[in-house]
């Protein structure tokens, strides 16, 4: 036998494997140690574990990887009363995800290596889903001057944002592209331009029209990518575009790729499950940046998600309380939570056949890892040991409302889905089952 | 929190109570002609009314405290001040504060679109709005309705252009609502980023070309420009938007023999309409203010309607 038995520790029984390399899916069982899968064996195979810490039956489950995400606002430091770090990475473990990228949007924003220290310590005590940093691109995310990418990077930054807006200034943005390539690196870019009336948190269709909202037009959105492919394309270096929302914005992505400039995109859960009309009579929990868009818009991302044009599903978790959402529209913050909901919500779409459940996990998984070159995230011998254990329901039954998260503005509450995270496994270790949460 | 009856926005209405409004506004009307001293509604004698204007206004603030008055309120003139865009929660905070000085009926108008919807879901006192940012002014749309109803009889079938920054504007929303709930068919009419494709439904056409549409319209609601917005709007050249969109006796003659003009006012005179045409006959701006009254007094009338002091 090729593991040793002292190190492994937990043996998953009877689940379906969905392994987002196509390597082992379907029943099976998985053996872990601390520090890896150690094997991946046939349902039937006898099992020589030795000293086993536990065993989890997962009959009826599915067993996917830990998910990773690429954009989450934790909001620790400064705006606790919204999120914390705690709070943040129990419902991002509570959603299946092992690999939150943080934006640094906090107060002080996450631009000098002391808040990437802070922030990191905070998430290792916990000892739950790993947080990765990204660092703000420009100092108090200004849009002016450049932060120091190195010594973020030393400090364990995993890439860079002013997440929250575009960088406006070209010469700042493509300078920061130019350090991308220079240090190994990303930067990500919310693409959206103030100018051009961004940052509405409405499309600008028929609900705002009927509303008298002013909202926010695709251009808003396309304009910018449009500069961003056409900087990239002189500058090289690394660039993300997070949560592409517009129809039009696909067609300079595809050039992009073509080219093979250094590009990768996501999309959250929300542009591909929801648009405009969820604002219908003022709601504000569905108000987010960019905002939601025509049906033919989330047709067009969904249709860019099965081609493969699209690398990621990232959730944009950005918690408001009640409170703060409970007011008139252009008075509330943008942002939706979306840890918890994602996987879901999504299952829906595998439900109705208009995406493989295998490509759905490789979206939450490998596909983001592959964003920074993280390897790793799988169901193969030698995989990080970090997953999730998912109970496929017999009757659909509604999304409740966030456990853990403190952010009460999820827009897919109620939504009927069939699938519900029954257990997390972090560093091979069962660390939370939904019946017991995390106080096992 | 027991529900009490808002005036919000025309849409969620039904059209018969569109049309029992009106009727009651025309019998105020009568009324007020008649017997001036029969105006007094016992709905609504005593009963507490806040005026609460978070932007300034001087008409149809004149028209709710005329109307009030007529009607028997006791009128509690408030101002806002320092009250103005503040956050929804303080926003909040504030009416319950004078919701302690005991009211029944506040009068509201507020710079952001659906802030009135907000403040209903935490208020327990009948809101009327006098206008939300861009996105309603129901009462404007109840006299616009009584003064077209009043010259045509029926308002089903007929022909309405609207003109002018559609996009930003309340009363054009509210009108058409209220005109495609009574069967008339609705033109909005400007420059595209003054009336954006959006708009465009069932019923609602878009256009940019004011002379094309002449001929055919039998009521033209002319917008207010903004003339202190052109200093400012890249967008906006006041002598193009004159040449193509203004009313001018010119253009006054293209129109049928019974057509009427409307205007919400205040007109901005040699800009969208010009001083001649405010003086004809068939430029029914003074009527609408006239009409604005009655409307109005039919509005608070109903929302005292069924319901005892609160607050
Ligand atoms: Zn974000």
């Amino acid at each position: 036998m090729g593991y040793g038995r002292k190190r492994t520790v937990l043996l998953i029984r009877n689940g379906y494997l969905i392994d987002p390399e196509g390597g082992h899916t379907g029943p099976g069982q998985l053996l872990m140690a601390k520090d890896r899968v150690v094997a991946v064996l046939g349902p039937n195979e006898p099992v020589n574990a030795g000293m086993l810490e536990r065993t989890l039956d997962a009959k009826g489950c599915l067993v996917t990887p830990a998910f990773l995400d690429l954009h989450a606002h934790l909001r620790e430091p400064g705006f606790e009363h919204k999120e914390d770090i705690a709070s943040g990475l129990k419902s991002a473990v509570a959603g299946g995800f092992g690999y939150v990228c943080a934006m640094p949007n906090t107060s002080p924003v996450n631009d000098n290596p002391i808040v990437t220290h802070y922030l990191l310590q905070k998430a290792k005590a916990l000892g739950l889903s790993e947080l990765l940093p990204v660092g703000a691109a420009t100092l108090s995310q200004k849009g002016e001057r450049l932060t120091d990418f190195h010594a973020l990077l030393k400090a364990g930054c995993v890439g860079f944002s002013d997440d929250g807006r575009s960088i406006d200034d070209p010469l700042v943005f493509q300078d920061a592209l130019i350090y991308t390539g220079q240090l190994d690196t990303v930067l990500f870019e919310h693409a959206e331009s103030k100018r051009l009336g961004g940052y509405r948190g409405i499309h600008a269709g028929i609900v705002a029209a009927s509303l008298g909202l002013e909202g926010s037009s695709a251009l808003s959105e396309t304009a910018v990518v449009a500069r961003d492919v056409e900087i990239l394309r002189h500058a090289k270096g690394r660039l993300h575009l997070t949560h592409i929302s517009a129809k039009g914005s696909l067609s300079y992505v595809r050039t992009a790729k073509e080219e093979g400039l250094g590009l990768s995109v996501d999309v959250t859960p929300h542009h591909l499950l929801l648009t405009e009309e969820a604002l219908a009579g003022f709601n504000t929990t569905p108000k987010v940046n960019p905002p939601l868009r025509m049906e033919e818009d989330r047709l067009a991302l969904l249709h860019a998600l099965k081609e493969g044009l699209i690398d990621a599903i990232a959730t944009d978790h950005a918690p408001h309380t009640q409170r703060e959402k409970d007011t008139y529209f252009e008075d509330a913050p943008p942002g939706v939570i979306g840890f918890e909901s994602a996987f879901p919500a999504l299952y829906g779409l595998v439900e109705k056949g208009e995406l493989g459940l295998e490509k759905l996990v490789s979206l939450l998984s490998i596909g983001p890892a592959g964003v920074f070159g993280i390897k790793g995230i799988g169901l193969k011998q030698g995989s990080l040991p970090n997953l999730g254990v998912w109970r496929v329901l017999k009757e659909p039954s509604p999304l409740p409302p966030a456990r853990y998260s403190k952010g009460k503005n999820c827009p897919f509450v109620g939504v009927e889905t069939k699938i519900k995270l029954q257990a997390f496994i972090a560093d091979g270790r069962v660390v939370y089952e939904h019946e017991r949460g995390f106080g096992a | 929190m027991k529900p009490v009856p808002h005036f919000l926005d025309i849409a969620p209405l039904r059209l018969e109570l569109l049309e029992r409004l009106i009727e009651r506004g025309f019998f105020f009307k009568r009324i007020a002609r008649e017997a001036p001293e029969r105006l007094k509604s016992p709905l609504c004698m005593e009963k507490r009314l806040v005026l609460l204007f978070f932007e300034p206004s001087t008409r149809t603030r004149t028209s709710f405290s005329l109307a009030a008055k007529q009607l028997g309120f006791d009128l509690q003139p408030l101002e806002p001040g320092s009250m103005s865009l503040v956050k929804g929660e303080k926003l909040v905070e504030n009416f319950l504060n004078l919701g302690k000085l005991g009211f029944d009926v506040a009068v509201v108008r507020h710079p952001s679109s659906g802030a009135l919807h907000f403040l209903s879901r935490h208020i327990g006192v009948s809101l009327v709005n006098a206008g939300d940012g861009c996105h309603a002014h129901p009462s404007q749309a109840l006299l616009d309705l009584m003064t077209i109803k009043e010259r045509f009889g029926e308002l089903k079938g007929l022909r309405v252009g609207i003109v002018g920054d559609v996009a930003k504007s309340r009363v054009a929303r509210s009108d058409i609502h209220a005109l495609k709930k009574f069967g008339a068919t609705v033109s909005l009419i400007g420059p595209p980023h003054f009336v954006p494709d959006t708009l465009e439904g069932p019923g609602v056409k878009v256009s940019h070309d004011l002379d094309g549409l002449l001929k055919g319209l039998d009521v033209l609601v002319m917008l207010r420009i903004q003339t202190e917005r052109a200093a400012y709007d890249p967008l906006l050249s006041l002598s193009w938007y004159r040449e193509a969109y203004a009313i001018t006796l010119d253009r006054f003659s293209s129109l049928p023999g019974h057509a009427i003009v409307l205007h919400p006012g205040p007109v901005s005179l040699g800009i969208e309409m010009d001083e001649e045409v405010l003086k004809l006959d068939r430029c029914l701006s003074y009527t609408q203010v006239e009409n604005g009254v009655f409307a109005r007094m039919a509005v608070l009338e109903w929302a005292m309607e069924g319901r005892g002091r609160c607050c």
